[in-house]
């Protein structure tokens, strides 16, 4: 094994380690965040109107009625297991709830994201290139536009604008069971254009300029120069010196946007009717679902870990000097 | 330095491949997620309604509470008893009823050879079993249903097709509470209520074993929920094949699925759409007499000092003068609402008092009444008591109807007679923490602001305010010896004694003033011209009515 191999696996070993006391410190903190919101699921959110009976029978249930201490020792104790609990809302098994819920938010996202780095890597380069030309001008402020104006306006924009032409909501036609495999997947793609659209140019914006900034700079360094005097193409000095130098912080960027993806999903959620982890929060804060709650920063939080760490790998496999 | 290029460099083939690949992963990723399964629905025949303001909250009647959730389970179980289009309870897997023993037995003929979906018989024990489960866990894993269950002894089945319901005392609610009980198949939910009945609340029921006009095809958690017609039926056959719920999270996209025909009816329009969808002709708008009413309650606790001059009659009249309640229905609901003087709605048609309306705006006499309090106006127009100024701190929910531009409004009408207030609005759980405030003493309040609705019978408009309700649904900490009076006569009588007590309850409401109806928001619904749905124009629930079977057993469609 080479040196820098093992020096890259000890300082991600290191960092995994990190990542793993943060989130066993998140799930303690969770317990007591949400807990310190007025009310709970058993006499205020869940249930409008409940009888007195249904109160003293729905804080049993739920565990409301034991002390503080033996809820979070009931609460790690199952956590130890791999058990994220029962929610309040619906009584199923909060690991199941949240699994759904996170894989249709991931069916909108990773199309978004991709199409977002596909449309930034493109204008990106292209406008730094050109830099300085008007076309470097149009597409910057195509991108600036993006970054600035407010995600669910540009959803709702999008959802007049494609009005007949594709689904408004949900993340399928309910009522196109029994049809072909092939009619339900146009269906389901169909449904997905419109939020995965939004998203993307939702994030498009900052990569784009993120990453043309740094090619920019990247291209007036002097090994460009001297590549250019090697005689090298072009396409290759772009592709194999500049563009993946410049891609770094352009990584960086990625690994925040998926780590903070709740908050930029939420809204188009909100818009498109999708069923996602933004909406499961959304609904769970209201009733007061502590279960769901705890399982669903716990999720995030390890999806920011796990981002982190997957961003430093990739540091260390796009610069060299990292792994040094 | 680098020449430019006109042309940006391709995507390589490898990041084209990875795209492709990945989009058709999370596609398929997507597919195996859901928990939908195939289904007979869809095509010509199947009614799809949408709604962008509430869900199905569960499929298991022992946790399932919200109106979605009541609509499928009537559906899809029998009832003994329901409620038709003209508010009368009739019946439902009940053929007959008997009233004995001076109301304190009732005895149903219900259908013969009905059948549950899974083949086995449905009977009259059926129905005994749930009544009596529902009893014996009241207090605990069938709370949900322990109003409808009051003063019941024991139901029991001498015959299949024969029940007797057994009261402690004669019970005014009692056709109203079976009307509220779906009847649960026992060889399926019997081995889940043993002992305390701690697995009811677990169990899914994902494929509901079922009896009703229609039976449950396929369900995805707050996306959808899609039902086909059950052939066993004991009742009248449906003219629909099958009809589907679809939830949206924004009224913008269930709009726009309705104008692009990709629902056919719109439920819980909110009012300010009204307008631009009445210029669609492809579209009918039904805009009917609702029961969500808004109301400005008073804080009537004893713990709550600060203010006296609010539990002053004459304060609260000269803020219900103030009030233009017209004015607050065309700028909040864009008209589409109705004034009265009564917690009662008038779309509860006999239970209603007409004789308890809107105080009328009177600006002036409001001002007058003030004045002649002496709470003068000081030298920034707010009136003063004993030197301090009415100035008070009124709460409400983020999500009562019409908020917050209701607020803002009665906030500005008040300034008009010199009171201030100070609007705070947070969550429905917050805001009920605020209201009760530390051992239900109802502290560090003056006024609130929120909505409430129940069904058809007016025990629950009523009930809300008695004094057993403190730390309940009383939000407004009213306790008045008199007026629990009222509601404890009214709960055992009968026919046109006791709509004569009720509207006394009312009277006696109203000229206390504890709470001011601002105004009863009507039930809007949308729905392309495409059949029938007779209650769209008739009923207060519009659609979606989780008290009758009426409603999806006439509409037809195509």
């Amino acid at each position: 094994m080479s040196t820098s191999l093992v020096r890259t696996t000890a300082v991600l070993g290191r960092r995994l380690a990190v990542g793993a006391l943060v989130t066993v410190a998140v799930a303690v903190g969770n317990f007591f965040l949400f807990r310190l919101a007025p009310g709970n699921a058993a006499n205020l959110g869940l249930v409008p109107n409940a009888s007195p009976e249904l109160r003293r029978s729905l804080e049993r249930q739920f565990g409301l009625d034991q002390s503080t201490a033996a809820q979070l020792k009931a609460y790690l104790l199952q956590l130890a297991h791999g058990n994220l609990g029962i929610s309040f809302g619906n009584r199923q098994p909060v690991a199941a709830n949240l699994w759904t819920a996170l894989v249709n938010t991931v069916t909108m996202v990773v199309p978004g994201l991709l199409l977002a780095l596909a449309l930034a890597v493109l204008t990106g380069v292209y406008a730094a290139w050109r830099r300085g030309s008007a076309s470097d001008h149009a597409l910057r402020a195509v991108a600036l536009t993006m970054f600035a104006i407010p995600g669910q306006w540009l959803g709702m924009v999008l959802l007049y604008a494609a009005r007949g032409h594709l689904p408004a909501g949900g993340i399928s036609d309910p009522f196109l069971a029994g049809a072909g495999l092939q009619a339900q997947l146009v269906d389901r793609v169909q449904h997905m254009v419109l939020p995965c659209l939004t998203y993307a140019l939702i994030v498009y914006g900052a990569f784009m300029i993120v990453l043309r900034t740094s090619l920019v700079e990247t291209l007036s360094e002097g090994y460009i120069l001297a590549a250019k005097a090697r005689g090298l193409s072009n396409r290759l000095i772009l592709r194999r010196h500049a563009l993946r130098n410049a891609l770094l912080p352009l990584v960086t960027l990625v690994g925040l946007t998926i780590g903070t993806l709740v908050a930029g999903v939420i809204l188009v959620e909100s818009v498109f009717s999708w069923p996602g982890l933004g909406e499961s929060i959304y609904n769970a804060v209201n009733a007061r679902d502590y279960p769901m709650l705890q399982g669903a920063f716990l999720l995030l939080t390890v999806v920011v870990v796990l981002s982190n760490l997957v961003v430093d790998a990739a540091y260390s496999y796009l610069d060299p000097r990292v792994r040094s | 330095m680098l020449k430019s290029r006109h042309h940006a460099p391709r995507l390589t083939k490898r990041l084209g491949v990875a795209l492709t690949s990945a989009s058709l992963s999370v596609v398929l990723l997507a597919g195996c997620g859901s928990d939908g399964s195939s289904s007979n629905g869809g095509g010509a025949g199947v009614l799809r309604i949408g709604d962008a303001s509430s869900k199905i909250d569960s499929l298991n009647p022992f946790v399932g509470h919200n109106g979605f959730a009541t609509a499928t389970f009537r559906v899809i179980y029998p009832y003994l008893l329901q409620y038709d289009q003209s508010q009368n309870i009739v019946g439902d897997f009940a053929k007959t009823t008997a009233v004995a023993d001076g109301g304190k037995t009732l005895t149903f003929t219900t259908h013969d050879g009905a059948k549950w979906s899974d083949g086995k018989p449905l009977t009259a024990a059926d129905a005994a079993w749930t009544i009596n489960t529902f009893v014996r866990l009241k207090d605990g894993a069938a709370a949900t249903f322990a109003p409808y269950v009051t003063n019941i002894v024991k139901a029991s089945a001498p015959t299949p097709t024969t029940l007797t319901v057994e009261y402690s005392t004669p019970t005014a609610t009692a056709q109203d509470g079976l009307a509220s009980l779906p009847i649960l198949p026992e060889h399926i939910w019997e081995p889940m209520a043993a002992g305390r009945g701690e697995q009811l609340a677990s169990f899914a029921n994902a494929s509901p074993v079922s009896a009703g006009p229609f039976k449950l095809t396929q369900y995805t958690e707050n996306q959808f929920a899609n039902f086909a017609t059950y052939k066993g039926y004991y009742g009248p056959a449906p003219k629909l094949k099958g009809f589907g719920f679809q939830f949206f999270t924004s009224n913008d996209a269930m709009l726009s699925a309705l104008r692009s025909h990709e629902l056919d009816v719109a439920y819980e329009v909110p009012p300010t759409a009204v307008s631009q969808l009445k210029d669609d002709k492809s579209l009918t708008v039904n805009n009917v007499a609702g029961l969500d009413t808004d109301v400005l309650g008073f804080n009537s606790s004893s713990f709550q000092d600060e203010h006296s001059e609010l539990k002053d009659l004459r304060v609260r009249q000269a803020i219900d003068l103030a009030i233009d309640k017209k004015s607050l229905i065309d700028v909040v609901a864009d008209g589409s609402g109705m004034t009265t003087g009564t917690m009662v709605p008038p779309a509860l048609k006999q239970w209603n008092n007409p004789a308890v309306a809107a105080t009328p705006f009177d600006l002036a006499s409001a001002n007058a009444l003030l004045d002649s309090m002496g709470f003068a106006r000081g030298a920034d127009g707010i009136r003063t008591v004993n030197g301090r100024p009415m100035s008070y701190k009124l709460l409400f929910p983020s999500v009562a109807t019409g908020a917050p531009r209701v607020v803002t409004e009665v906030v500005k009408q008040l300034a008009a007679i010199g009171i201030k207030v100070d609007a705070r609005s947070s969550d429905f759980p917050t805001f009920l923490q605020a209201i009760y405030g530390p051992e239900n003493h109802y502290r560090n309040w003056d006024m609130m602001i929120t909505d409430y609705a129940f069904g058809y019978d007016p025990s629950g408009y009523l009930f809300s305010w008695t004094c057993s309700q403190l730390g309940g649904n009383n939000l407004a900490a009213y306790c008045d010896r008199d007026y629990d009076e009222l509601f404890a006569r009214q709960s055992t009588q009968t026919g046109a004694e006791r709509v004569k007590t009720v509207q006394q309850a009312q009277l006696r409401f109203a000229h206390e003033k504890p709470v001011i109806p601002l105004y009863v928001a009507n039930a809007i619904s949308v729905a392309r011209s495409i059949g029938n749905l007779p209650e769209m124009t008739s009923s207060p629930l519009v659609v979606v009515n989780y008290m009758s079977k009426t409603w999806i057993e006439q509409a037809t469609i195509g």
